[in-house]
């Protein structure tokens, strides 16, 4: 896996992907995801998985919403986003914090060769 | 104190009750129908006979009565909302008259904008200079963006000369600029929408938002999709037919276009907190109660590490719970808080005396030491790691899932079309060129927040108006885009709708639950001697004594005693038994900023202490007796001005009765900090 920006990577076929959700410690697990075309039931753990099974030059779309509910300024969501192809570069550091607007992010995970 | 003195601050106390009691009663229906007929009353009136001066006076009170009545307008639309997810599926009055109610609401903002080009009262006046430089840093004029060498239709990948095409036609000129758009100008919020449909332009403000809030323009690579997506169904004039439930729980397919869609509304919305931390009542408080939210508050701002720190007047606080430890140390496992048990019900607490303000830490010496507390939460959690809270998001979960499927199913069919692939992998790095551009400016910095948050979304709107609806579709992908995946898109956000009034009372229920805490509180008194306090305290958010908008009661009762009482000074083991009721509320301030969501607060107090001392010593009173109206005004840049009245019977060192008025100036260095963040770059 490689990083083009905190929203779009690069990954080998098949490459087996995690994506781990960690709330600040003043902050629920408020979040619901989807990748590509199924909702994800959300892992007791927080950790997303998924095997990258798209042709080269397509693109997986792992979309979450947050919710900042009662959450103090400071407040955040902070995935860990890895792979564990070959040459990988992970794993990546994305952050959410509260009081950005946008509380859709859709991580963008681009097949290459 | 003479009577004059009296008799003015009885005035006070009363104008500062009728200005909360008085809108209170003038707001809501009385108001809306009142400002409903004076707008009857001006648009009624004959143009003819006015001269252009006074034309555009009445025009401007035009505008002023509709800017008044939309928010009352929202306001009838939520209560609507409520009472319609509450009705029976089939019982659709709720619905009807707030369908009614959106459409008046449509009316009015229509006539409100239509006004606001011939006053000059479009979205450039909103901040001072924008208008001159708003396409400062990076052009928005189309065609002409960082990276855009080419013209609107030239985007890298064209589509052949294929018969089966379909042009997507604007609904202007692509080759217009900023200054030529439509007469009538829609606003999403306070930014132009360049003439596209407001779930374009929402979407474009939000996100320009987002820029905004984290200085980062990669952000538009997470959005990209969606954005060319919207557009292109925008520019497209798609209609989709959709099922609509009519009166009398009939289903029917209705046809609606683009703008008719709502722009999307976020559920994970936050609330605004609000914290009492610090020294107890007595200490550097002028207020003569205690909260009892210590836990929840504990927890909220151990971000930095698992000890809070505040500041209040001349009280340095340091706070923390034994839960905060637990979860920093249990991050891996599924929420630690709801594992914490017991844990998250106990705090802990110590203040110190300011000596030294250039050295904060420098005080937190056993010498400053001034109290510190133990507290346990035996009633009520309002914590957002609450099992509860998560079980309201939960059940929400399946209706934000859809939606985020329907738009993963568009972005999936643009990444699999190479024409709306190419289209839109230039559109990204078009946007982030001109928008890193802009961003990075000189200029752009020291701009207030929502000017820069209207200048990123000019700067995207106009290239999205420019080089995307401009662009051609095929056939195809507009059959698909009509009939699959825009009304999946509206279809989700109809779900979304349906849910968000019932999921948004949960939330403000469970952010209103009784909360109660006992406390132990060893004070550090250097004259008259330490002693130990315990005490009772009590939360309920309810309306109370009606129609004043009071919205909280605040119960505290406790006992003290000495720890090595002082014969010398009448002392004996029992100290005090004290008890304290308050009736809280507040209101929105006129005086803050954007950014600052505080609000006008204010208490009648009621308190009675028992000092037992006093009664074998001359000339002081045992039983002290009060009353204290307190009222707290947010200025700007977190300074305030506390203000309070209290009449009382006696005081600890003194017999005599009589009116007290404390008022000054304050800093909130938390929030002046949060304040400073937020407009931040950073």
């Amino acid at each position: 896996m490689d990083r083009v920006n905190q929203f779009l990577y690069h990954v080998k076929p098949n490459e087996h992907v995690t994506i781990q959700v960690t709330p600040s410690v003043n902050l629920g697990n408020l979040y619901a995801a989807a990748l590509d075309a199924a909702p994800l039931p959300k892992p007791a753990n927080g950790r997303y998985e998924f095997d990258v099974n798209f042709p080269v030059g397509q693109i997986h779309f792992f979309a979450i919403e947050f919710g900042f509910q009662g959450a103090p300024a400071g407040a955040q969501y902070s995935l860990q986003i890895n792979g564990n192809g070959q040459g990988n570069s992970g794993p990546f550091t994305a952050i959410v914090v509260n009081g950005d607007p946008m509380l859709r992010k859709t991580y963008q995970f681009e097949v290459s060769a | 104190m003479n009577g004059r003195l009296r008799l003015l601050i009885a005035i006070v106390l009363i104008f500062s009750l009728a200005s909360f009691a008085l809108p209170q009663s003038s707001s809501g229906p009385a108001k809306l129908a009142e400002l409903g007929k004076k707008i009857e009353q001006l648009k009624s009136m004959p143009e003819s006979n006015m001269t252009p001066a006074n034309l555009a006076i009445r025009n401007r009170t035009l505008a002023r009565l509709y800017a008044s009545i939309l928010p009352l307008l929202d306001q009838q639309i939520d209560i609507l909302a409520t009472i319609e997810s509450a009705a029976d599926v089939n019982d659709k009055e709720a619905s009807h008259a707030r369908q009614n109610l959106v459409d008046e609401r449509a009316g009015i903002q229509k006539d409100l904008d239509n006004l606001k080009p011939a006053l000059g009262l479009d979205r450039s006046t909103h901040s001072e200079g924008a208008g001159a430089d708003v396409n400062a840093g990076a052009s928005a004029q189309p065609g002409s963006l960082p990276g855009d060498s080419v013209g609107p239709n030239n985007a890298t990948a064209q589509p052949s000369n294929n018969p089966n095409n379909a042009t997507a036609q604007p609904s202007d000129n692509p080759a217009v600029t900023s200054t030529a758009v439509p007469a009538v100008a829609p606003v999403a919020g306070d930014c132009d929408t360049k003439g596209l449909s407001p779930i374009v332009a929402e979407e474009v403000k939000t996100l320009a938002g987002s820029i905004v809030f984290n200085n980062d323009e990669t952000q538009i690579t997470s959005d990209r999709f969606v954005l060319v997506f919207y557009t292109l169904a925008h520019a497209l004039k798609l209609q989709i037919t959709v099922p609509v439930t009519e009166s009398g729980g009939v289903i029917t397919m209705k046809t609606l276009s683009v703008p008719d869609l709502e722009p999307y509304k976020y559920l994970g919305e936050t609330l605004r907190v609000d914290k009492q931390l610090g020294a107890t009542a007595s200490a550097a408080s002028v207020s003569k109660i205690d909260k009892p939210g210590f836990a929840w508050l504990l927890g909220l701002a151990l971000e930095n590490g698992a000890v809070e720190k505040s500041v209040r007047d001349s009280v340095l606080t340091f706070s923390t719970s034994p839960a905060a430890l637990f979860m920093l140390n249990h991050q891996g496992n599924d929420n630690p808080y709801q594992t914490a048990g017991w844990l998250n019900r106990v705090g802990v607490s110590a203040s110190f005396n300011i000596a030294n303000q250039d050295q904060l830490l420098g005080n937190a010496t056993r010498s400053q030491l001034r109290e510190y507390s133990v507290k346990f939460r035996f009633a009520g959690d309002r914590n957002p790691r609450s099992k509860e809270l998560e079980k309201i998001w939960d059940d929400v979960v399946p209706a934000i899932q859809r939606h985020l499927v329907a738009l993963n199913k568009a972005s999936r069919f643009m990444n699999t079309d190479p024409v709306l692939n190419a289209l839109v992998l230039k559109t990204d790095k078009d946007l982030q060129a001109a928008v890193k551009a802009q961003i990075n400016a000189a200029t752009f910095s020291a701009k207030a927040n929502d000017q820069k948050v209207c200048e990123v979304s000019d700067t995207i709107l106009t290239y999205l108006k420019a080089n995307v609806a401009t662009q051609t579709v095929s056939s195809a992908a507009r059959t698909e885009f009509e009939r699959v995946l825009l009304p999946d898109v509206f279809a989700a956000q109809q779900g979304l709708k349906a849910v968000r009034a019932g999921f948004m009372e949960k939330i403000d229920l469970f952010f209103k639950k009784p909360i109660g805490t006992f406390t132990y509180t060893s004070h550090r008194e250097p004259v008259m001697g330490n002693f130990s306090e315990f005490k009772v305290l009590y939360e309920r958010e309810t309306p109370v004594i009606r129609p004043l908008p009071f919205s909280t009661i605040n119960a505290n009762a406790g006992f003290s005693f000495y720890h090595q009482p002082n014969a010398a000074l009448k002392q004996e083991r029992w100290r005090a038994f004290n008890a304290a009721l308050s009736f809280e509320g507040n209101a929105a301030s006129p005086f803050t900023e954007t950014l600052d969501l505080s609000r006008i607060t204010y208490s009648f107090v009621g308190h009675y202490d028992r000092v037992f001392e006093n009664s074998r010593i001359a000339g002081r009173k045992a039983d002290l007796a009060s009353l204290q109206f307190l009222m707290g005004v947010p200025l700007f840049k977190g300074m305030g001005v506390p203000f309070s009245v209290t009449y009382s019977n006696a005081t600890e060192t003194d017999r005599r009765k009589g009116w007290r008025v404390n008022f000054g100036l304050k800093m909130d260095t938390d929030k002046l900090f949060e304040l400073v963040r937020a407009a931040s770059p950073h």
